[in-house]
């Protein structure tokens, strides 16, 4: 699909919004684990 | 020789800053009704004088109306640097007039760390305050979080003209739209949302909690526009520890990611293109930062041995990065212990992912992630021109929605406003310094507020020297708007004081 600079970013919020807060939960998991890995090595 | 203002601009801008006055008297209505509905009369009182007072300014600044006035590039300068200042003089009434203040000047230091998203407190009385002094002092993170301007501009109220300057001065570097008015509508909107799902998982975690419905409701809705706008005021004086809650530290990530983020990414996904979230040169600064610094703290606080268990080094430590690096200034230990239980290799983090900040045209302060991206890009610009030879072109392209190739104009912004940031935030660390303070407590208090933060090392308080009080707001105010605004009004101000004592001669 081609995404238009100006296109209205209202048309698939829904979808948008959950791919941020999946984005989000990943990247946090990732932290997550690497710091607790790490601090039960320490 | 700079220009210099004319009777006329002096009107234009006295104008429109009443306009922002008027817009800051209307919203004092939601804490005015808010105490109603609480039967706090004092404090409905305090925003009653305080609408008042408001429309009485606004009103007469009405009468320096210009006909047919156009507001150009200097005067959307000066205009934003004095409207937040304004803005910020008049939010300050109410919280003045309520028991939780000492004198004006704190209140007027609230109200400025409110509107500028920074977080910084002076309150005496935190935890006894009436709900609707707790209720304005949110809604200034969310007023000021989006943009004053943008809020006028949304508004549509007699902003048409020059309004995309406006945008700009106020620090959004790029419009969504290609109509200005329907750019500062949409990042209401993501606003919105972000802050309503916040209201509704924090509500539950709150009700879980054992919190009555109506004060769990409202301290839900506090902590969603504090942290989706990236300020960390919290009704509570522990901040967000009061609530001994992992789930409630896991929604207000959540919401501090997404106040980090840039306007324009939100627009880009929310049309339907997802590779933009890693695809950024912002996210994957960003990103990066975050991980490393998180390891760093880690290794910080095992070293420490104060916080022994992962989950614990996990929550003190991954917790603040976010925080710190978002901006939002949200704590889950208390002040004096960054340089006691924290220990100096994390809180050392801490205060890099301070003064790194979130992203461009957000609602987090700063250096942000764009700049520190293009400076990454530049140094290894100049690198590969170094081992190329001297008749070879070299390019160097990023991706920052959508492709885009590296000029020296971009790189010469960027490391400006990179230089007016750390020079302030050691400027500040210095003069905390000469008040006593200790080098370490001074650089962090210094580049919280000018990165508009809020984490604190324990020196903001009731106490505190008033000429720290005075340089915390201007640092607050500058960082906020990026400097430049300031710096015109500033150049604007002694230039015309420098004419007037001129013509006395």
């Amino acid at each position: 699909m081609k995404i238009h600079r100006f296109q209205n970013p209202f048309e698939h919020w829904r979808s948008g919004l959950a791919a941020e807060l999946l984005a989000f939960a990943l990247f946090m998991l990732v932290v997550a684990g690497a710091v607790v890995l790490l601090a039960r090595m320490l | 020789m700079l220009p210099r203002m004319t009777w006329i601009d002096t009107r234009i801008i006295l104008y429109y800053t009443g306009l922002f006055v008027f817009g800051i008297a209307a919203a004092m209505v939601v804490p005015l009704v808010t105490g109603i509905l609480m039967a706090e009369w004092n404090a409905a009182l305090d925003y009653l004088l305080g609408i008042s007072a408001a429309l009485v300014i606004a009103g007469t600044l009405r009468f320096a109306r210009v006909e047919n006035a156009r507001v150009t590039h200097t005067h959307a300068l000066i205009l934003t640097a004095s409207g937040w200042l304004a803005a910020s003089l008049v939010a300050a009434i109410p919280l003045a007039l309520s028991p939780a203040y000492v004198s004006y000047l704190d209140a007027l230091f609230d109200s400025v760390s409110g509107l500028t998203t920074s977080g910084l407190t002076v309150a005496k009385d935190l935890d006894h305050m009436a709900h609707a002094h707790n209720m304005w002092r949110h809604l200034t993170h969310l007023i000021g979080g989006q943009g004053i301007v943008v809020a006028a501009i949304s508004l549509s109220i007699g902003l048409r003209s020059g309004a995309f300057s406006l945008y700009v001065a106020e620090g959004r570097d790029e419009r969504i739209m290609p109509n200005v008015i329907h750019s500062a509508r949409f990042i209401w909107y993501v606003t919105a949302v972000y802050v309503l799902l916040g209201t509704v998982a924090l509500s539950a975690v709150n009700f879980g909690l054992g919190m009555e419905p109506a004060r769990g409701v409202l301290h839900a809705f506090w902590m969603s526009m504090a942290a989706y706008d990236t300020g960390g005021f919290a009704p509570q004086s522990m901040n967000a520890l009061y609530y001994h809650s992992f789930t409630l530290e896991i929604v207000t990530l959540f919401l501090m990611i997404g106040g980090a983020m840039n306007f324009n990414l939100h627009a880009q996904v929310w049309r339907g293109d997802k590779t933009e979230l890693w695809r950024n040169i912002e996210t994957k600064v960003l990103a990066i930062n975050v991980f490393v610094l998180s390891i760093v703290v880690a290794i910080g606080l095992a070293a420490t041995a104060v916080f022994n268990e992962p989950m614990e080094i996990l929550r003190k430590g991954m917790y603040h990065v976010i925080s710190a690096h978002s901006g939002t200034g949200h704590q889950t230990i208390y002040g004096i212990q960054w340089f006691t239980d924290y220990g100096g290799g994390a809180a050392a983090a801490i205060i890099l992912a301070m003064a790194a900040g979130g992203a461009v045209s957000s609602t987090a302060g700063g250096i942000k992630a764009l700049r520190l991206g293009m400076i990454v890009e530049t140094i290894i610009h100049q690198i590969k021109l170094a081992m190329s030879p001297r008749t070879a072109i070299v390019t160097t392209r990023f991706h920052h929605l959508g492709e885009r190739l590296l000029t020296p104009e971009i790189t010469s912004a960027a490391a400006i406003v990179f230089i007016l940031y750390v020079i302030t935030y050691i400027t500040g660390a210095l003069i905390g310094v000469a008040y006593g303070y200790g080098a370490a407590e001074s650089l962090f208090e210094s580049i919280s507020a000018t990165a508009n933060v809020g984490l604190s090392s324990g020196i903001t308080g009731p106490n505190m020297p008033t000429g720290l009080k005075y340089l915390y707001m201007f640092q607050m105010w500058a960082g906020r708007l990026e400097f430049i605004a300031v710096f015109v009004l500033m150049t604007q101000v002694l230039a015309s004081v420098a004419s007037l004592l001129k013509g006395k001669k």
